[in-house]
């Protein structure tokens, strides 16, 4: 355990008492505090539970069972040795997400339907409508991301002492949106600039009690690594184009496929067999591009961490590209190959990643902090849920 | 460390009272009464009876440490990192072990999904479909409408055969069956100027044929029995029902899935009903077979009909005889049909009108 803090505060020799940062009293005790992982216990077991019971509950339990991890999963993450808890229950869950499907789902669903059986598949109405559709979605993932984090943090304790996420979803929902657009009209150069903001909305708001964590990042360092990112993201692009344009070439001049003309049907096994080619030379790429962007994310996630204080305390991020790449690998291989019923313990290995990975240098006058009011949500994650963006 | 028996045994823990993120150690003693929590500078442990103990993970016999909670004490929280401990504490207060939790919390809820679904299985052994009785809520203006605007989609660029002739011979054939009906609703009958072979019957009485089906017809019964069939669709309520059911269908499944993966849910959805159940093809057939008994048509027409189709559709994979794919089981119900007693029967339609409607949609045909 480093108690040395070199962020802000002199060396904290010997325990005694440091000089103290803002109003509060002089005799409180600045704590170092330290990070770390004990794997949580059974966890193969609960996965085969819950996937049982969600089978035969037609998927219901699958709340309940959601709610069993993230217990564990907090659990295993220990901010000086003690644990963190998840107060979050199944029934917000379930209730956030009939609410949603009911007030939002259900009636797209419906209207959408109507008008496609009143106006014909193909009338303007029925694209007017699908394009608000996607419109308002779009918008609502913002809301949906900041609040389920505002949720995930109230439902988290430790010490017995809350969690919380301020700040509007609305109008962090805004800048998602707008910045979203930037993405698009920049040909994906505002994206740093965009995730720095975004990320910015979020940790800032984060409290501990009535301690506010602060965030004071800019994008300008991840700009260097974003352009490798996006030049080899062209050349992924170029390379797979150039492969396929290379290899029809190649089939054709040598008798080995020939293109469909109009009035004589394609080579049913010819174009099944060039499907698969292109399927394959898709893939790779994707690979290839997955694994500069895990880089990418590393250097990230590590920049968001070194800008991240709390009282005296700030992050120091030590993801690696080769570490992240191989843990999204293996948690997507795990997840799918089983169909899902490895799924919390992939969760359970993301977490570790994150909470090994993340040192915490410095201390926090932890005596001081006092207790945050409840938060008044009273439902879990509905739109997340719908919208499949949440995390844990 | 000593031995979970040992009343005497002290274990290291951490204490927080809730009101500050401070902790203090403590020593803690399992006692006949409850945990026992001595803090340091203090006279009296503080006592947490076993029966208000609660935690933060369910504990196994894996657990390696727990975070105690007592309703006692709200917001305070005990740490302590003891297998012997947490095997002690959790033979006292059985309501911390893993067996005990998440399924009594999931429990009512679970039980009232249970109710739903043996309702649903209920209904479906009665015979009583949901998607039916939804259905015949509908008002008719709204299944005429609904209808008009499938045949309006379906037509597209086809045009509707309307030759004066053949317009007033499939009349007078509509009217024949329709005074079999006890219906108070009229049926109304299109023919598209299409090759397809198929009929359909689409929501608010309302039917579809093809240019197709008429020419591949041998005689104006099987004609008649063709559209005996898609009336009897049309009295059992399936276009609408069918409807009803894949909006249903689609909400059940995103409900299912937890949200995700809603579009593709809906595609396969809508193809898998595009077609009806082999009891709604029965309930059909039994509706055309009264109806041509009453109108005094001979079901042979039928009967014929379905017989050809099944042999086609035995001598061709998929055939562009598109009415086996909506009506799978051609043979089996030739066969029923078949079986039925004789009636006393005339004609569906008298030579001349025959020809009329076999050029309804011009020379061509």
């Amino acid at each position: 355990v480093p108690s040395d803090n070199i962020y802000v505060q002199p060396p904290n020799i010997g325990g005694t008492a440091p000089p103290v940062q803002g109003a509060g009293p002089p005799t409180a005790e600045h704590e170092p505090l330290h990070l770390s992982w004990s794997s949580p216990p059974s966890m193969i077991a609960l996965c085969i539970k819950n996937f049982l019971l969600k089978i035969v509950t037609l998927g219901i339990y699958g709340f309940w069972g959601k709610t069993e991890v993230r217990r564990r999963i907090w659990s295993a993450a220990r901010l000086n040795g003690e644990p963190l808890q998840y107060t979050g229950t199944g029934k917000e869950l379930f209730l956030g997400f009939l609410i949603v499907f009911g007030v939002f789902f259900l009636p797209i669903l419906l209207v959408g339907m109507a008008l496609g059986v009143m106006a014909g598949p193909k009338s303007p109405l029925l694209g007017a409508f699908q394009f608000v559709i996607y419109v308002v979605s779009f918008f609502l993932i913002g809301v949906a991301i900041h609040r389920a984090q505002r949720y995930r943090l109230s439902r988290t304790n430790w010490r017995g002492i809350r969690g919380g996420l301020d700040g509007n979803s609305w109008s962090y929902a805004w800048t998602h949106f707008w910045t979203g657009l930037m993405i698009i009209l920049s040909l994906g150069w505002a994206s740093p600039w965009r995730s720095t903001k975004l990320q910015g909305l979020i940790s800032n708001g984060m409290r501990f009690g009535d301690r506010p964590f602060r965030f004071a990042a800019t994008s300008g360092p991840l700009y260097k690594p974003f352009a490798v990112l996006w030049l080899c993201g062209l050349a992924i692009i170029v390379l797979i184009g150039l492969t396929i344009q290379g290899l029809v070439t190649y089939l054709w001049m040598n008798g080995l496929v020939q293109l469909p003309r109009a009035g004589r049907p394609p080579n049913a096994y010819q174009m099944m067999l060039l499907g698969l080619a292109f399927y394959g030379i898709m893939i790779l790429g994707f690979l290839a591009y997955g694994v500069v962007s895990a880089w990418y994310r590393a250097k990230m996630m590590n920049h968001f961490a070194a800008h991240t204080t709390f009282e005296n305390a700030r992050f120091i991020g030590n993801a690696t590209g080769r570490s992240l790449i191989w843990l999204t690998i293996t948690n997507a291989l795990m997840t799918t190959l089983t169909l899902g019923l490895l799924a919390p313990v992939a969760q359970a290995r993301s977490a570790r990643y994150l909470v090994q990975r993340l040192t915490i240098d410095g201390s926090a006058p932890l005596a001081e902090i006092a207790q945050r009011a409840h938060d008044d949500l009273k439902r879990g994650e509905g739109l997340a849920q719908v919208f499949d963006v949440d995390a844990f | 460390m000593s031995m979970p028996s040992d009343p005497d045994a002290v274990f290291p823990g951490r204490f927080s009272d809730g009101k500050t993120a401070g902790s203090v150690a403590s020593e803690v003693r399992l006692t006949p009464r409850g945990v026992a929590v001595s803090l340091p500078g203090t006279g009296e442990p503080l006592m947490w009876p076993f029966a208000a103990l609660g935690v933060a993970t369910p504990l196994t016999s894996k657990s390696a440490d727990v975070l105690l909670t007592s309703s006692f004490m709200p917001g305070a929280t005990l740490f302590v990192a003891d297998r012997d401990f947490v095997r002690s504490v959790v033979t006292r207060a059985p309501q911390l072990s893993a067996a005990s939790f998440g399924w009594q919390a999931a429990r009512p809820w679970m039980i009232a999904a249970a109710i739903v679904l043996l309702a649903l299985a209920a209904s479906w052994a009665v015979n009583f479909s949901p998607a039916k009785a939804v259905a015949r809520m509908m008002p008719d203006r709204l299944r005429t409408t609904i209808g008009e605007k499938v045949i309006v989609g379906m037509v597209g660029t086809r045009r509707e055969c309307r030759e004066e002739a053949g317009r007033a011979a499939l009349d007078r054939l509509v009217a024949r069956l329709q005074s079999a009906t006890s219906a108070a609703s009229r049926f109304n009958v299109r023919v598209l100027d299409w090759s397809l072979v198929n009929a359909f019957a689409v929501p608010g009485e309302q039917i579809v044929l093809t240019r197709g089906i008429i020419a591949q017809a041998k005689s104006a019964d099987e004609v008649a029995g063709v559209l005996a069939h898609e009336m009897g669709h049309g009295l059992e309520l399936h276009p609408e029902s069918s409807l009803v059911r894949i909006i249903g269908l689609s909400a059940a499944f995103e409900l299912m899935m937890g949200g995700g993966g809603g579009t593709l849910a809906n595609v396969g959805l809508l193809i898998t009903q595009l077609s009806y159940t082999r009891s709604a093809e029965r309930e059909a057939d039994a509706r055309a077979l009264l109806l041509l008994q009453q109108a005094g048509i001979s079901a042979a027409g039928l009967a014929a009909f379905f017989e050809r189709a099944g042999e086609t559709e035995k001598k061709i994979g998929a055939p562009d005889f598109n009415v086996l794919r909506t009506h799978p089981q051609s043979r089996e119900r030739a066969e029923a049909i078949a079986a039925r007693p004789t009636y006393p029967a005339t004609p569906a339609m008298s030579p001349d009108d025959w020809r009329a409607l076999r050029s309804i949609c011009g020379a061509k045909s």
